[in-house]
């Protein structure tokens, strides 16, 4: 009879909480949403699936949690903890980034910059907020809209707030649809979403071999503390744009980027359990998250207006909100909101540039602020 | 290096480099010193996308200087993406509706021809 009530102290029943029971509820829903709506389910569903198997309580001293040293999640979750997943994950994304648009029509570089705004003024509301400032900078770059380089800085910054930022980033991405228009449609008017641009130029291929080399070199000598994930997203970008090394591209955008997706996402969900992550701090940043992605798209738009006083060739400001780089969603609401308005203005291909410079935009951002705030 | 003394001073956890006024109160100095962080790094960031954008516009101008000396050999090339870029590919999109129109003809061809033979 002892050894019975000795094994029910042991299984999940005996010490099943509250926040285990809604954690598993959040990955239950994450995963319904990934399955029937659609959203994000490349990232949803393993994080959905990390976030169920994270919370099923385990005796202590089985060393089974992904914060035992030594467990099979632990091991999964280095990648996490320790920044290896994300940079991967850009090499793969170098690796099917075209950057032609942006190399065509170089002032809509500009637009990725300014959504950027998102980034630094949520990092200056979080410290109004009372996070520190480590704190602070890894919740800022939510604002960036990108998944692997809010991980990234949260990895380095904030380790114990990356469950509440990857959720938080990754959610706020599946939402851009949601978020973006509106706050586009406020900040423009008619005569300004009906604006036509012009074709963009052709870019020949030793103009996009050059790019990636350079553009690494620029931006990291700039701010050096972006190197590692500039330095993987042009390589990939390289391999893809080199035209000799079409093997490697292949991998990267395709087994290799899918593999870190299943691991990153899983391991990230796994490490939402829910003494880390019920907690008012997640809701802040949730709240934060939300704003920063609208500051961002306000930023890219707001942008845009203020260059057209300037060009003679005017850039459609709806093109700004394609500034968040939450790629290729944000260029394709761009690409919608435009079509509501005139369904053969063809938005798609201008919005790409500052989408994917966007993508460098957010990772300088990210290499300033870990520079200055370790 | 710069930058990082100037961060880390501002975020008192510096030598001092660069010697502030005397603080508020603590947050107060946080907020100041965070919204000095959020400017200078927004202004980073437009700085290198700024030189990007004028490399990047200056780049078809230097190969042309330098197509005498190193002549371009192919053709310029616009959308040809790759199978799984993020952009489409135009040739690959008017190739598809191509084999679609082809095939829709080829249907009503044999069914012209089936209900032709059955009259």
């Amino acid at each position: 009879m002892e050894i019975l009530t000795d094994f029910f102290d042991t299984t999940g029943f005996a010490t099943l909480t509250l926040g285990n029971s809604i954690m598993i509820l959040i990955g239950i829903v994450f995963i319904f949403l990934a399955i029937t709506k659609d959203y994000e389910p490349l990232l949803l569903v393993p994080i959905g699936m990390g976030a169920i198997v994270g919370n099923i309580p385990v005796a202590a001293g089985m060393g089974l949690s992904v914060y035992d040293e030594g467990s099979v999640l632990s091991y999964l979750y280095f990648g996490v903890s320790a920044g290896v997943y994300p940079p991967l994950i850009f090499l793969g994304i170098g690796a099917m980034t075209d950057f032609s648009t942006m190399l065509s029509n170089p002032k809509l570089v500009l637009l990725g910059a300014a959504a950027q705004i998102g980034v630094f003024l949520t990092f200056f509301g979080a410290l109004w907020l009372g996070f520190q400032p480590t704190e602070a900078g890894a919740i800022g770059i939510i604002g960036g809209a990108d998944g692997p380089t809010a991980i990234f800085l949260a990895s380095k910054l904030a380790p114990n707030l990356l469950g509440a930022i990857a959720i938080a980033a990754y959610s706020y991405m599946a939402l851009v649809p949601v978020i973006q228009p509106p706050i586009m449609k406020l900040l423009t008017t008619r005569e300004e979403r009906l604006i036509r641009m012009k074709p963009p130029r052709k870019v020949s291929k030793r103009e996009k071999m050059i790019f990636p080399v350079a553009a690494f070199l620029i931006s990291t000598m700039i701010a050096p503390g972006a190197v590692v994930l500039l330095g993987m997203l042009f390589f990939g970008n390289l391999l893809k744009e080199s035209l000799v090394t079409e093997r490697l591209a292949q991998t990267a955008r395709t087994a290799m980027i899918d593999v870190v997706t299943i691991l990153l996402g899983f391991a990230v969900g796994a490490s939402t359990q829910a003494d880390t992550f019920l907690t008012p701090d997640s809701l802040q940043i949730f709240g934060l998250g939300a704003l920063s992605f609208a500051i961002a798209t306000a930023g890219g738009v707001l942008f845009a207006k203020f260059m057209n006083l300037f060009l003679t060739d005017k850039i459609n400001p709806l093109v700004g909100a394609a500034g968040v780089s939450a790629v290729p969603d944000s260029a394709r609401v761009v690409q919608m909101v435009g079509q509501q308005e005139d369904p053969h203005n063809f938005l798609l291909m201008h919005a790409m540039a500052p989408n994917v410079a966007g993508v460098v935009g957010s990772a300088i951002a990210a290499g300033v602020l870990w520079s200055v705030l370790t | 290096m710069l930058l990082k003394q100037t961060g880390l001073t501002l975020l008192g956890q510096g030598q001092g480099a660069f010697p502030l006024p005397e603080p508020v109160g603590p947050e107060a100095n946080n907020l100041v010193d965070g919204a000095v962080i959020a400017l200078v790094g927004l202004m980073i960031v437009f700085s290198a996308l700024i030189v990007i954008s004028l490399f990047i516009a200056a780049l078809p101008h230097i190969l042309g200087k330098l197509s005498s000396v190193w002549p371009e050999i192919d053709e310029p090339v616009s959308n040809t993406g790759h199978p799984d870029s993020l952009v489409a590919d135009d040739g690959a999109v008017l190739a598809a509706i191509g084999f679609v129109l082809h095939t829709e003809f080829q249907r009503q061809l044999e069914s012209q021809d089936s209900s032709g033979r059955t009259s």
